[in-house]
């Protein structure tokens, strides 16, 4: 019962948990991006894609091991970037092959099924994933490698802003700067957008929808590998049921922004990270999963397709 | 499925004229034929909409399929396009023959064969520029591109002031244009064009119909398929009847406007 | 065929019954199928909203839940209820439906995969309330121990005369007693879903399934009819719910209505075959006699042969694994699961109607036609209530 309505401890703390909630959902963002560009091209729930996250930050924690025994941030400063670069290097890439094969082996033959049956087969790839994860680490959580350091960067204002803080936002902010301007201004990101209107029409235009369709997969599976190894170093922990939640989230907040809608994954990934932290704050951390739904019922019923979803769908 | 057709008028219709005979005579038989489709057939899960559906278009040419609601004229027009997998028969275009080298639709395109679908189905959300930018997406000649745009701009000068606009919010002869427009990007030798007509004023008509032949001018040969049929046969060097999935008759544009059947069955008199 | 199918089932349930006098029988085994037709009851709630009605519905385990806690919470002794389990499994029955049509009424103007979303968010936040309301749930320990009598006035303790075999129980809610409770409830169950197909309100579902627009035109109420089917398959799942907090006499850990066993009993009523009861039944039958009984079965033996115990060399440790190649393999191979109903094969096969099924399809649609409007696009088995998309199919 501790923690129920229990004013927080840190008078003035609000500041604190929107920082805090806006450094935890620029991570829900990055996953939540995977979600939505996939939906927005071939309407799948991709089920599997938290899980796709969870192999990702195994992946990670792998590399962090084995290449050169970093497991401290006290290594040598030159080994912990080659370390943090290697992971933010190949494990995008390691989820991008994994997501590419498995829309190549698994949902394109559904491409004209019916959607539930894609669906299905998405939760059981998340089964299998989950299941890999499983044989891979054992289902206790293991320790990530601590490779940043704690120090508090806003020193006697009061706030804090970790290293940790910097390093999830300097990552993920360019990553999503560089997703819009690619899917704004690229042939291939109007491509992606066309196939996602109209993917007959886009066909006429001599656009490949299969390739397009795999592009989106790989860059799906590339954010949610970017956001595995940033969560790995924040939260310092991984577990094969972490893809549930953290996907999940990311879902949510998918749904909440519209789904679809880049822009709106963004929205909807900040807003579950703040009202995530400020409900643990105020009203306990128990209450936190619960109080995150309660608000995307509500938003979903006052706007049925998200917060900037599109109001029709120009369809018929 | 069938008709808007008087059944009197089918009954006479359809016992099946034979066709190429008056169809070929204008036709320039020195060349070979653009487009050449062959014994189609194609549909949907259990139902074949098409029955060994045969036609050509000659290289300058405009060519109009007229037919009823559900005669097939759509899948006609996807089947070329390999949107609707042809089941038998086949479909060459340039002397490439595409049912049999199982050329995908998005390679289609590259073969010079654009297609202005139905309902127009321009992409809602980007804006005009970034349709027409779509329907040169198989180009790689930036100069050409641009004078293409420039070109369908003079064509269509209202797309110009729409430029910034999303697709979605044009009105339908705007769409109309904006899907013509974007099929002429890929500067086509063959455009396809799936009822250019339908759902729009009179004069907007009437306009598009003044592009369509202005286009076959500087080079683009045209199959159109209409329920506007008097329309069609006016501006159409040739024409076919179809009907349930077969071709009917064949003539000229100007033999179909004056022939007794397709007065009856189309043009309401 | 249909009739050879029918013979099956019946067949199926006369061996289960006289299972428990047959000298083979053995007490743990007969409680593990207990359970079965527990989440055979379960499944065949889902079918109903899934199957029949077409609402991809993420939460089933929600109503599993309030079935169990409902009787959990009016039998156990620290409360002042103390009611029998009768009483205790209608109320459970009333609640779940009642949540079923509280939780969805405010949700139906939502499409297909939004529906879905809230429905798993339902059952989650279903969940967490378990988890944290302590004062009612007892939290992670869950509700226990439950000892109510079958009927108000009636303890059901030492049913020693009637003990065949030295290992059946003495009380009611031992095996093979609650097992041939359980076993009635399913077939009670099977019936009503059987009785349910061939009303007018199951009809409806049906054609609401197939084109909810046609079916608005023809003058159903898709809302009210939604509804309908989440009271129904709601309560259904209480019931399930209600029995399953009895075999256990304990509401167990919450982890047990979990998101993984909605997923579970969608991936039962899939294999099986969506709206076909005994697909259903069969599909239930094999994944969870599968994953709760052969599994260990199984693990045993390995281990017996191998002579090691490695987490690598159980069965176990692979469970969703199989249950993930299983449901890939048969979206990708048989999507309309192990015994269709016809009008899905139809839908998914539709080549089946110019070979064999031609006259039984026929059949079927003139009977449908009665009162539902038939939609000739190919896609009716879309969660999505909304227009099919642009693909080929509305393209014409």
């Amino acid at each position: 019962m501790e923690g129920w309505l229990a004013p927080t401890e840190l008078a003035g703390g609000f500041l604190q948990f929107l920082i805090l909630g806006l450094v935890i959902g620029s991570l829900y963002a990055l996953i939540a991006l995977g979600y939505t560009m996939v939906y927005g091209i071939i309407e799948l729930i991709n089920f599997a894609h938290g899980d796709l996250f969870m192999l990702g930050a195994f992946f990670a924690l792998g590399l962090a091991i084995w290449p050169m025994g970093v497991t401290t941030a006290e290594a040598p400063l030159p080994a912990l970037v080659a370390t943090v670069a290697l992971m933010l290097l190949l494990t995008p890439l390691f989820c991008a092959i994994v997501n590419v094969s498995v829309d190549r082996v698994v949902y394109r033959p559904l491409r004209n099924s019916p959607k539930l049956t894609v669906i299905v087969s998405a939760i059981g790839v998340s089964f299998i994933f989950m299941n890999i994860g499983l044989l891979w680490r054992g289902a206790t959580p293991v320790k990530f490698p601590d490779l940043i350091s704690d120090a508090n960067l806003l020193e006697g204002t009061g706030l804090r802003f970790t290293w940790k803080d910097l390093m999830v936002v300097a990552v993920t902010v360019p990553t999503m700067i560089a997703l819009t301007l690619f899917v704004r201004y690229t042939r291939l990101g109007k491509a992606m957008r066309a196939t996602a209107q109209n993917p007959v029409a886009a066909q006429l235009m001599g656009i490949n929808v299969n390739r397009v369709i795999a592009v989106t997969f790989a860059i799906g599976g590339a954010l949610a590998g970017v956001a595995s190894v940033i969560y790995g170093l924040y939260i310092k922990a991984v577990d094969y049921q972490m893809g549930f939640q953290n996907g999940l989230y990311a879902f949510t907040a998918a749904v909440l922004g519209g789904v679809g809608n880049i822009p709106g994954a963004v929205l909807g990934g900040l807003t579950i990270g703040v009202v995530g932290e400020l409900a643990k704050a105020y009203l306990g951390a128990k209450w936190s999963e619960a109080v995150i739904f309660g608000i995307l019922i509500v938003v979903l019923l006052f706007r049925p397709t998200g917060l900037l979803g599109a109001r029709t769908r120009e369809k018929v | 499925m069938t008709a808007a057709v008087p059944s009197a008028a089918s009954a006479e219709l359809s016992p099946g004229v034979p066709q190429p005979a008056t169809g070929d005579a204008t036709s320039p038989a020195t060349a070979s034929p653009l487009l050449l489709v062959e014994d189609l057939e194609a549909g949907y899960g259990p139902i074949n909409v098409l029955h060994r559906l045969s036609l050509t278009v000659y290289p300058g040419e405009i060519v109009a399929i007229i037919g009823a609601n559900g005669a097939g004229k759509t899948t006609t027009l996807l089947a070329i396009s390999g949107i609707v997998p042809a089941r038998a028969g086949r479909i060459v275009f340039q002397g490439r023959d595409l049912t049999a080298e199982g050329i995908p639709p998005h390679e289609i395109v590259r073969l010079g064969l654009a297609h202005a679908p139905e309902g127009r189905k321009i992409f809602p959300r980007l804006t005009v520029r970034e349709n027409l930018d779509m329907g040169a997406f198989t180009r790689n000649d930036p100069d050409g591109i641009a004078a293409d745009l420039e070109k369908v701009f003079t064509l269509f000068p209202i797309l110009r002031q729409r430029q910034q606009q999303p697709g979605g919010l044009l009105s339908g002869g705007e769409q109309q244009m904006l899907a013509i427009a974007r099929a002429l990007m890929a500067r086509p030798k063959l455009l396809l064009l799936d009822e250019p007509s339908l759902g729009l004023a009179p004069q907007i008509v009437v306009h598009i119909f003044q592009v369509i032949r202005e286009l076959n001018r500087q080079g683009v040969s045209v199959l159109l398929v209409e329920q506007n049929a008097r329309m069609a046969l006016k501006n159409a060097h040739r024409g076919y009847v179809l009907e349930t999935g077969r071709i009917t008759l064949s003539g000229t544009g100007q033999q179909l406007l004056h022939d007794p059947r397709v007065r009856a069955a189309y043009l309401g008199e | 065929m249909k009739r050879l199918l029918q013979h099956w089932v019946v067949v199926l349930f006369v061996l289960l019954a006289v299972y428990p006098l047959l000298p083979v029988a053995e007490a743990t085994r007969g409680e593990q199928f207990t359970h079965l037709f527990i989440y055979a009851i379960l499944a065949q709630g889902l079918n109903i909203v899934l199957g029949l009605t077409g609402l991809l519905h993420l939460g089933i385990a929600a109503f599993f839940a309030i079935g169990a806690y409902t009787v959990g919470i009016l039998t156990v002794s620290h409360f002042p209820f103390q009611q029998s389990f009768a009483v205790a499994a209608v109320a459970a029955v009333v609640m779940a439906a009642l949540a079923g049509v509280l939780t969805t009424a405010p949700i139906l103007r939502l499409r297909g995969d939004y529906l879905a979303l809230v429905t798993l968010g339902l059952g989650l936040i279903v969940l967490y309330a378990i988890r944290n309301l302590d004062p009612i749930t007892d939290g992670t320990k869950g509700l226990g121990p439950i000892d109510a009598g079958p009927l108000p006035g009636f303890s059901g303790r030492n049913l020693e005369s009637w003990r065949l075999k030295s290992d059946w129980g003495r009380n009611w809610y031992n095996y093979p007693y609650f097992y041939y409770l359980s076993l009635t409830a399913l077939g009670a169950v099977m019936l009503l879903v059987r009785n349910l197909e061939h009303s007018r309100l199951g009809r409806a579902w049906v054609a609401l399934r197939e084109d909810e627009l046609a079916a608005t035109c023809m003058g159903l109420n898709p809302a009210r009819l939604k509804l309908a089917a989440i009271a129904v398959g709601g309560g259904v799942a209480g019931l399930a719910g209600a029995l399953y907090a009895m075999a256990l006499r304990h509401t167990g850990n919450p982890q047990a209505y979990d998101f993984t066993l909605s997923m579970l009993m969608i991936c039962c009523v899939i294999l099986g075959g969506m709206g076909n009861r005994n697909g259903v039944l069969l599909g239930t039958f094999l994944l969870i006699g599968f994953d709760r009984i052969l599994t260990s079965i199984l693990d045993n033996e390995i281990q017996a042969w191998v002579g090691s115990a490695a987490p690598y060399l159980k069965l176990s440790g692979y469970r969703l694994l199989i249950f993930g190649l299983v449901l890939i393999l048969m979206m990708r191979f048989r999507p309309e699961g192990l015994l269709p109903a016809r009008r899905i094969q139809r839908e998914l096969h539709p080549e089946y109607d110019e070979a064999v099924g031609r006259a039984a399809a026929q059949a079927e649609l003139a009977e449908t036609a009665a009162t539902a409007a038939e939609s000739p696009a190919p896609l009716p088995l879309h969660a999505s209530n909304a227009p099919a998309s642009d693909t080929q199919h509305s393209f014409r």
